[in-house]
């Protein structure tokens, strides 16, 4: 495909929404779109220099437009509160899930930030260690450290029996 | 197991909320994409959201911006501020009453109301763009190899920092570390005395999505205090003081102006209030939301704030009923002096006003200056000198007004 209109095109239908997902647990909506638009207006002029997977990198350029950006920051920095404000977007209307996410979000409520985006970038984007470390401005050790102790928490909470289990294996 | 945690986090993503956005967004961010240029310039400059503010490097704060405004770098994008001069600090000092008595037959209140009324007069005009060409002078204090140096070192520091966990202690060793190398870069003197003067031309878009450009390193020249200077220049290896040829950054982030930390579009600083008394009261209240940790050395005083708003503003877009009203602010507040005709580094001749600020350490602040054209209201020109005497910054407005296009000057 050579028009790099049609590439483009590709590339934003493609990564348009995991960026805002990310702009979003750092700013307001309209802000989030505007950071998302920016960054892949950067992706457009360097479009013939893209690395492959480009996710990771178009991260990092939004990662960047919120720092370089004296963004008004939302008045709580934590991700587990964004998250919880913005629940009501969240999909699933089943009856468990919802449960769920209550639970989900009260565990994150009591993590660190950086062990919520660690999982968060697992999920959402399932960037490994290596991707997911330049994305969050740390090293991949670190990361899966994070990742790791953010997961555990959560499956506790998920499953208590599955905690016992775990706690005897420690 | 990680598979059910991960899709319960998952399932916390608004995907409501994005699949809207998404819509609503595509048709135009595709658009706005394809109507830019998409050949990068081998000199191209990471768009830099906010306007650069030509203030006076002082050591330690502006060592630590440097630092930190390098490190943020994606791969594959560089960044670098949009002009070649040096500095990026809030030479806030509170001007504790510091006021000199004004000599009696021309003080500056009346030099304040006086350019109130005359740029009252102004009949308002518009434009896609605000522009503006300033030209700035100042002392050299490091060559442009030296320049070079103290970014490598930047770089250094980020590699190493990705080392290590960005919130240890490692982390904090090195990064005091490296701003002490950068302090001794700074501070080394090179063994001649000369200034330089560079232009750089703004293009502020007024609309919305609208892009604005700076063009950099226009007509540099460089003078040396003596011949002796130019020899000692020339022993030194003729190092170059310079940048040798003007750089075109585009932007398609919105540029702001600023007062103390609130942002501006142009827009907005049109519909600033024209009466003085609501002009008045927006600043105390802009002032009463800072907070003390994003100022260098605290908040400053509110003579000190309403003083750097206007030499800021009064460069940029206002109206002539706002400009008129932040003159007539100015004309109020305590400590501002008149220092009769001055000459500005152009050479243009204009009503100098000076606020000293002493110094947090008490060893003698710095002076600085608005030089206004009484004939017009308009600002010539902002000038800071520091306490020690040696030159400081200068800084004249060659031209500013409204054009329609990108790269088009007033009265073309």
């Amino acid at each position: 495909m050579d028009d790099p209109q049609e590439r483009f095109t590709n590339l934003y239908d493609r990564h348009y929404r995991s960026v805002l997902g990310y702009a979003l647990l750092r700013a307001e909506r309209a802000m989030a779109e505007d950071l998302a638009s920016e960054t892949f207006l950067v992706a457009w002029r360097r479009l013939d220099d893209l690395p492959d997977p480009p996710l990771p990198w178009l991260l990092g350029v939004t990662r960047n437009l919120l720092r370089n950006q004296r963004v008004r920051r939302l008045r709580s920095e934590e991700l587990a509160a964004r998250l919880a404000e913005m629940s009501s977007f969240a999909e699933g209307d089943v009856a468990d899930r919802v449960t769920d996410r209550h639970s989900a979000l009260a565990v994150l409520a009591g993590m660190r930030d950086k062990d919520v985006e660690a999982v968060v970038l697992a999920s959402w984007y399932g960037l490994t260690p290596a991707e997911a470390a330049q994305v969050a401005g740390c090293t991949a050790r670190t990361y899966s450290v994070r990742l790791h102790r953010a997961r555990r928490r959560l499956e506790r909470a998920l499953n208590p029996a599955l905690s016992i289990t775990l706690q005897e294996q420690a | 197991m990680n598979d059910s945690v991960d899709d319960m986090v998952t399932s916390l993503r608004p995907d409501a909320l994005i699949d809207d956005s998404y819509r609503r967004r595509r048709e135009r961010d595709l658009a706005h994409a394809f109507r830019t240029p998409r050949v990068p310039e081998p000199s191209r400059r990471f768009p830099v959201p906010q306007r650069r503010r030509p203030l006076l490097l002082i050591a330690g704060t502006a060592v630590a911006g440097l630092a930190a405004a390098v490190i943020a770098v994606p791969q594959l994008v560089s960044t670098g501020s949009p002009s070649g001069a040096v500095g990026a600090v809030r030479s806030s000092v509170s001007a504790s009453g510091g006021a000199s008595t004004a000599p009696r037959r021309l003080d500056a209140r009346s030099v304040l109301l006086a350019a109130a009324a005359t740029a009252a007069r102004e009949p308002a005009a518009s434009g896609a763009y605000w522009y503006t060409r300033e030209r700035t002078v100042q002392p050299v204090r490091q060559t442009t190899k030296d320049n070079a140096d103290v970014k490598a070192l930047a770089r250094e520091l980020e590699d190493k920092l990705k080392e290590v966990d960005s919130d240890s202690g490692e982390a904090a060793a090195l990064r005091k570390e490296y701003r002490q190398k950068i302090i001794e870069l700074r501070s080394r003197k090179p063994p001649f005395s000369a200034t330089t003067a560079v232009s750089q031309d703004s293009w502020y878009a007024r609309e919305k999505g609208g892009s604005s450009r700076t063009v950099v390193n226009l007509d540099p020249k460089v003078t040396f205090a003596s011949d002796a200077d130019e020899q000692k220049w020339k022993e030194a290896g003729s190092p170059s003081l310079t940048e040798d040829k003007p750089t075109t950054s585009d932007y398609d982030i919105q540029l702001y102006f600023s007062i103390g930390t609130h942002r501006y579009t142009v827009r907005q600083l049109l519909d600033l209030p024209t009466d003085k008394g609501e002009l008045e009261s927006l600043l105390r209240r802009l002032r009463g939301e800072e907070a003390d940790k994003d100022w260098g050395d605290g908040v400053p005083d509110f003579t000190d704030y309403v003083w750097s708003t206007a030499q800021d503003l009064l460069s940029g877009p206002l109206s002539p009923g706002t400009r008129a009203a932040l003159y007539r602010v100015l004309a109020e507040q305590p400590g501002i002096t008149t220092l009769g005709e001055v000459t500005d580094a152009l050479g243009r001749t204009g009503q100098g006003l000076a606020l000293k600020r002493a110094d947090k350490g008490g060893e003698g602040g710095d002076e600085s200056r608005l030089i206004v054209d009484d004939g017009t209201g308009r600002l010539l020109g902002y000038e800071v000198r520091s306490g020690e005497g040696s030159d400081g910054l200068r800084l004249a407005y060659e031209g500013m007004g409204w054009v329609d296009r990108l790269g088009e000057h007033p009265g073309d």
